[in-house]
């Protein structure tokens, strides 16, 4: 009985008409794919992009204070911390530069900072025209966090 | 010297005719490109051409452009006239295929003209067996292209299909003797009028396995998927036309789809009553108040229509098998061709035959 049940499957080429219902059914469902520059993804929770720089209190300068620990700790040497003496003997960051064509966005330089200077958007269209565009300086950070911090909640429109 | 009245009377019987069908079939052969991808696409999950235009409307118009404007490259070492002759060949032999393709009874078109025109370009008597013949020899252009590409994957891209071509080509033949020997005639307008009372599709036992084998060994001819073996990616890079570029390359994705359109009119001329519209149960139920109603407006869409739905269908149907089933071996596709489908197309024809003999049908 399994056996004749096997030959008239065959004879009438069953799995074929399975396998041809299926693909019907899969043409009739919406496609999975998401229409990428118009239709972009909400970022999710925790996700490194783009670094930026946070203002201090006073909302005048930046808030690192030179402690050189995200300089120490990034593993690709992609971040140069460089203080000086200021005219009340306080420490002043004179140089905080960024090479983004070193980075591998692995999040540690925001994990070691002690006052939560240096922290990362979930940007990550970087894609640019010039090598320059991609070296970031202390003034580049502090105006990407201006523009970042300006309108948080993610980079684009979801379903 | 011809006067006046006989170049109009050309003009007007074969100019305009031929004018239109080119037309139909050219822009025919671009849209199904685009029909096929957005078809592959859906039936993957995915969404197709987008963005140039409308859902990708344009995207045809883009291709033939680029197509157009491409580098004309000829091998070194390739035989130079037998490869630009080959996709001609390949072409000609694909649209010479529509001349006796009657896509309608003679109309009036609703009364516009003083008298009835036939909507083909030629009435053959022996409209099947040309169309068949043409195909045979559009397998030369196949062979020529593998040949004088100087290429070893169009070389055994063009063998392949050669003997595909010829294999299947018999099955097919014999499919399609069966329906001749049902309508009497080999005439494809006759073989229409022959259906009137009932399609070809259901005269049980030989009509559905005719329609079976002609249909297998149809996809076999147009070397698609599962049978695309002489064009097989993974083997053969792109088969016969792996050297071609540019709008030679255009002229050979073109033909196939022209192939597909012939073989699709063919199968809905044939087994699917040609332009007779759908009716259901006319004999039974067919005074029957709702159905009746039913009958009478499918019956009011006009002839061509429903040609072409046939047609459409069948290139849906077509494109629809190459997105479910994967690519046979080179061995099986041989087997089915010889061990299968042609003894039972022989028995299908013997079937006919008797059936015909006894008046059974």
């Amino acid at each position: 009985m399994n056996k004749l049940k096997k030959v008239l499957r065959m004879i009438f080429m069953l799995e074929i008409v399975e396998g041809m219902a299926l693909t019907l059914k899969t043409m009739l469902t919406p496609a999975v794919t998401r229409q990428y520059p118009t239709f972009k993804r909400k970022s999710f929770a925790g996700s490194r992009g783009l670094h930026y720089m946070d203002r201090d209190d006073s909302g005048l300068k930046e808030r690192c204070i030179g402690c050189g620990l995200c300089e120490a700790v990034c593993p690709a040497k992609a971040i140069t911390v460089v203080t000086t003496k200021g005219p009340n003997y306080e420490k002043v960051v004179s140089a905080y530069e960024l090479d983004l064509l070193r980075c591998v966005f692995c999040g540690f330089c925001v994990d070691a900072c002690p006052v939560n200077a240096i922290k990362m958007s979930p940007n990550f269209e970087l894609a640019c025209y010039s090598r320059r565009d991609v070296f970031f300086t202390k003034d580049r950070l502090i105006a990407e966090g201006d523009k970042y911090l300006g309108k948080k909640g993610g980079a684009g429109n979801d379903q | 010297m011809p006067d006046m009245q006989q170049i109009l009377n050309f003009v007007i019987t074969i100019g305009i005719p031929v004018v239109v069908l080119l037309s139909f079939i050219l822009a025919n052969a671009m849209y199904l490109q685009l029909m096929e991808r957005k078809v592959l696409a859906h039936m993957q999950s995915r969404l197709g051409p987008m963005r140039t235009g409308w859902h990708g409307l344009l995207q045809p118009v883009a291709d033939a452009v680029k197509f157009m404007f491409k580098e004309d490259i000829i091998p070194a070492k390739a035989d130079k006239w037998v490869f630009s002759l080959a996709p001609l060949i390949f072409l000609v032999m694909a649209f010479g295929g529509f001349v006796a393709i009657p896509f309608g009874p003679p109309t009036d078109f609703f009364g516009i003209l003083s008298h009835k025109v036939p909507l083909w370009v030629s009435n053959l008597n022996i409209g099947v067996l040309y169309i068949v013949a043409l195909a045979g020899i559009g397998t030369y252009g196949v062979i020529m292209a593998g040949w004088a590409s100087n290429n070893k994957y169009s070389l055994m891209g063009g063998f392949r299909s050669a003997a595909q071509m010829i294999s299947y080509e018999i099955p097919m033949g014999f499919a399609i003797v069966t329906v001749a020997l049902m309508a009497g005639s080999l005439n494809l307008s006759e073989i229409v009028q022959a259906q009137s009372q009932k399609w070809f599709i259901i005269v049980l036992p030989v009509g559905p396995v005719a329609f079976f084998l002609y249909l297998v060994a149809g996809v076999a001819e147009t070397n698609r998927a599962p049978f695309d073996l002489p064009e097989a990616e993974s083997e053969l890079v792109a088969g016969y036309f792996t050297e071609y570029s540019g709008i030679r390359f255009g002229i050979f994705y073109m033909a196939e789809y022209m192939n597909m359109m012939i073989v699709s009119l063919l199968a809905s001329i044939m087994f699917f009553g040609g332009w007779m519209p759908v009716q259901i149960f006319p004999q039974w139920l067919g005074g029957i108040g709702i159905i009746a109603w039913i009958n009478r407006v499918l019956a009011a869409i006009p002839p061509t229509l429903w040609l072409l739905g046939k047609l459409y269908f069948f290139i849906f149907f077509y494109m629809w098998i190459r997105a479910t089933l994967p690519r046979y071996r080179y061995d099986q596709l041989m087997t089915i061709a010889w061990k299968i489908l042609l003894p039972l197309s022989l028995g299908t024809l013997l079937v006919a035959a008797f059936m015909k003999q006894a008046g059974w049908m």
